[in-house]
């Protein structure tokens, strides 16, 4: 279910970076507001693997031109590689991808729009406020990919999501029953629902703390779009 | 093409055994005109040579008494004469020793003195004692005073037969004499009288006329092979009876002592005379001759010439030897000469052509060469054939020669054109491979145009006509429109000095990696083509977009590029013609072993007659070829279109 806000939480985040100035920058900015977590770095594709196979994180922030060893030149494709590598043997893990290059991620985009866990994409030209914003989403398991839709396709969903919407507003069914219907873990459906409120740009965290409903903007907002007849 | 290549190859062989049948022919004809006897004799009298240096045993069987100036008148060059009275001496110490025969191999003119008390006597009580008289040329009568039987049974001609080259080969054994009388020679008359005393058998070996050959003569079972026209002589050569010398042993293989040093030794008398063949003449007989082993001998000196009474001693030798111990006497048979003058030159013909380089087929004919040899001197020394040896190394050499040469020129053909079939093979697969990828380009670049360009332009079109768009819009379309066409000449310029397969987008100005995974392509070509200006997709409200990985080995380059079109090319005619659209479907999905590549709209929905005629049918008919698969195109519910590809992925 959505995320809850504990005292301390506690955990460990990977930064991958070639960059020390742009680790720096992340490290200080996750110090502050993440006093308790583990931070842990990588500067290439195959050290972050290892970080990744020895650690169990709470959080992964990727950026996508990474060299794949020391010595080697970094390269966009590199980056979406290690992206491919952590989506396909850790479906859970929450994601953080921190770059310039963004649009490269379009390719990706239905392993991404597929990853279960927390997807957000952070353009590292803005502010330190909506960074660590969107690094709190992933953490917490929310989606926010908004960045690389298509420029004309209006709101783009998979099928099955659009199958939880119509259950869920058409046939007034709870989480459970839709599982049962797709056939599919409960927990699926909490991730569709995450990628709805991504594509029907509603912020769990902000539009919580403003006191709203997430299921009922939700149907305000389907409706709105006319993904709901 | 079977039939004819194996007829052209039976015709080939034919045409090529022609030459060795040519040869053969030429070769069998020249040898049965006598135009190789020259050559056959001297390969014959090598063949002797050859033998002679193996036998170097003395033949004990004759003894050459020699009468010396101690008995004879006259001098060396006037000639020696004898006295009949010293000449009666000396046959009566020698007859008095029990020889088997006795041959007084002296002329009548050269013996002087009465007879009629002297010599007659001695031939009277000797019948084993034989002379000589002359019956070729000038003929000379025997001894005056001879009984008719002592005629016919004491007296044979000493003539010798001398060939062209002066050299004495062959023996005449018996032959009419001018009278038309049939007379035998010395040496058969001293065979005969040597064969009746002789207890070598129990029957006595006579005399008579051959069996299988009735003009020969046959001492008992022993037929002398007559030389005939097979011997290669010319036919005036031949005449009577005649036998070819068989040479063997030394030059001078027999016992050979003067009358003095005879008559003064009675151990002389006693082991050179009893039972013996004694044949006496005079001591330096005017005349000498040559014989086939005198020809290789490098002696300059007369040395090796013989007598006239050392070839009568090798005749009559030759046949004691061939009754008494089987040794052959020299023969020849015309169909055996042929047969091996055959077999050689087939054998040689055979080893020559199918050679596998010239080096081998030179080693193997002198294989042959030298196995002919071998054969002709083994069979010359063992039954006595006479092989046309002569013939059969010119029809070897010539033959071995010529097919060596037409192997070797047969090979360098061969080798010749296989390696004008590779170039031609690897010339046909270059322009193969050209054309297919000249084939490829202009597909390509029509495929860029198309789904690029020329949508830019229609959407232009349409907005224009339905006055919808402004003048700098329009110019901003246009200038799209440069770029484009710009973008598609740079892209195949960089493309071919890449060589990397990639699609390009002119739309996007980009070029995608076809070797990135299938559904990356394609959302890569969704997201381009839903960035472009068109008039479909501007009122879009929401997208179901999913593709699901996709692997398969079949698809190959190739394949990727034209799926990628075909998804640029369905969702270009939406954005063409589903004009008001606010749902679009695009999906990718696995279902069983298949792949279904799905885009619908619910747009004002096109001409499907104006779809059915237009591009996306042509790349919808070429990716049903490319992957096996089927392509649906129909109006969707409740409005728009659908479209679809369903392909196989499993290989």
């Amino acid at each position: 279910m959505g995320p809850t806000f504990n005292e301390a939480p506690t955990g460990k985040i990977l930064i991958v970076d070639d960059h020390q100035v742009v680790l720096s920058g992340t490290i200080g900015i996750l110090r502050e507001h993440y006093p308790a977590h583990e931070l842990l770095t990588a500067k290439t594709a195959q050290e972050a693997l290892e970080q990744l196979a020895n650690h169990r994180l709470s959080l992964a922030i990727l950026d996508l031109s990474i060299p794949e060893a020391y010595q080697q030149d970094a390269k966009v494709e590199t980056g979406i590689e290690l992206l491919r590598q952590v989506m396909k043997h850790y479906p859970e893990q929450n994601i953080a991808v921190q770059s310039t290059y963004i649009k490269a991620l379009v390719r990706v985009r239905s392993e991404i729009d597929s990853h279960q866990g927390g997807f957000t994409i952070v353009d590292k030209s803005m502010s330190s406020q909506d960074i660590f914003q969107r690094i709190d989403g992933a953490l917490k398991g929310f989606s926010h990919t908004r960045g690389i839709k298509a420029l004309q396709a209006g709101i783009e969903l998979k099928p099955e999501w659009l199958e939880v919407l119509t259950l869920a507003f058409h046939e007034g069914l709870q989480d459970k029953a839709i599982a049962q219907e797709l056939n599919v873990q409960p927990s699926t459906i909490r991730h569709y629902w995450n990628k709805l409120y991504d594509v029907l740009e509603i912020d769990p965290e902000v539009d919580k703390k403003d006191g709203k409903n997430l299921r009922s903007l939700t149907e305000i907002r389907a409706r709105e779009r006319g993904l709901l007849d | 093409m079977e039939e004819q290549s194996r007829w052209e190859k039976l015709l080939d062989r034919l045409k090529t055994s022609l030459w060795g049948v040519g040869i053969l022919t030429s070769i069998v004809g020249a040898h049965s005109l006598g135009a190789f006897h020259v050559l056959e004799l001297m390969a014959l009298d090598r063949l002797f040579a050859t033998q002679l240096s193996f036998e170097t045993s003395s033949d004990k069987a004759i003894t050459i008494v020699e009468i010396g100036p101690n008995y004879t008148n006259g001098t060396e060059e006037q000639g020696y004469t004898i006295d009949a009275a010293s000449l009666t001496e000396i046959l009566d110490n020698i007859l008095k020793n029990e020889p088997a025969v006795v041959g007084a191999d002296i002329l009548p003119y050269l013996i002087s003195g009465d007879l009629s008390d002297s010599l007659l006597p001695v031939f009277q009580r000797h019948s084993n004692l034989i002379a000589v008289e002359s019956i070729l040329g000038d003929p000379i009568e025997p001894l005056p005073g001879l009984s008719e039987t002592q005629l016919v049974q004491q007296v044979g001609f000493n003539d010798l037969i001398i060939d062209r080259d002066g050299t004495v080969r062959r023996a005449l054994l018996s032959a009419y004499d001018n009278a038309d009388i049939y007379k035998n020679s010395f040496a058969v008359q001293i065979l005969q009288s040597y064969f009746q005393n002789s207890n070598f058998s129990s029957e006595s070996i006579e005399l008579k006329n051959g069996s299988i050959d009735p003009e020969t003569m046959s001492f008992g079972d022993l037929e002398i092979p007559r030389v005939k026209v097979d011997y290669g002589y010319a036919g005036g050569d031949i005449f009577d009876v005649q036998a070819l010398i068989n040479y063997r042993g030394r030059v001078k293989p027999f016992e050979t002592i003067s009358a003095t040093d005879l008559l003064a030794s009675q151990s002389n008398q006693d082991t050179l005379i009893k039972d013996k063949v004694v044949i006496v003449s005079l001591i330096d007989s005017p005349q000498k001759y040559k014989t086939p082993l005198t020809i290789f001998d490098r002696v300059i000196d007369n040395s090796h010439l013989v007598s006239g009474v050392e070839i009568q001693a090798h005749v009559i030798s030759q046949i004691i030897k061939a009754v008494e111990n089987q040794q052959p006497l020299i023969r020849t048979n015309r169909t055996a000469q042929y047969i091996f003058l055959l077999l050689f030159s087939i054998l040689s013909i055979v080893v020559s052509r199918f050679s596998k380089d010239v080096i081998s087929g030179f080693i193997r004919l002198s294989i042959i060469t030298f196995s002919s040899i071998l054969i002709s001197y083994i069979l010359l020394l063992q039954i006595g054939l006479w092989l046309p040896l002569a013939a059969i190394l010119a029809s070897v050499t010539a033959n071995g020669l010529i097919y060596i040469n037409y192997a070797q020129n047969e090979r360098r053909w061969a080798r010749l054109i296989a390696q004008r079939n590779i170039a031609l093979e690897k010339e046909r697969h270059l322009s193969e491979k050209l054309a297919f990828e000249r084939h490829k380009t202009i597909e390509n670049v029509f495929d860029s145009i198309h789904n690029g360009p020329l949508q830019t332009l229609a959407n232009l079109l349409r907005r224009s006509r339905d006055e919808a768009i402004e003048l700098p819009e329009i110019c901003l379309g246009l200038e799209d429109l440069n770029r484009e066409i710009r973008y598609i000449g740079d892209s195949i310029k960089q493309d071919v000095t890449d060589k990397k397969d990639s699609l390009d987008v002119s739309y996007a100005g980009t070029k995608f990696d076809l070797d990135i995974p299938l559904q990356e392509l394609f959302q890569e070509v969704y997201d381009a083509m839903l960035s472009r200006p068109l008039l479909g997709f501007s009122n879009l409200k929401f997208t179901i977009i999913s593709f699901e990985p996709i692997e398969s080995e079949i698809l190959n380059v190739e394949v990727k590029r034209k799926l990628c079109r075909f998804l640029e090319e369905a969702l270009g005619n939406v954005g063409k013609h589903a004009v008001g659209a606010t749902r679009l479907v695009v999906t990718g999905k696995n279902k069983d072993d298949r792949y279904e590549l799905t885009v619908a709209d619910n747009g004002s929905g096109a001409d499907t007659h104006q779809v059915e005629t237009g591009e996306g049918t042509r790349i919808g008919k070429e990716i049903e070829k490319l992957t096996r698969g089927k392509f649906v195109r129909r109006p969707n519910k409740p409005k728009g279109f659908f479209c679809q590809l369903i392909f196989p992925i499993s290989a």
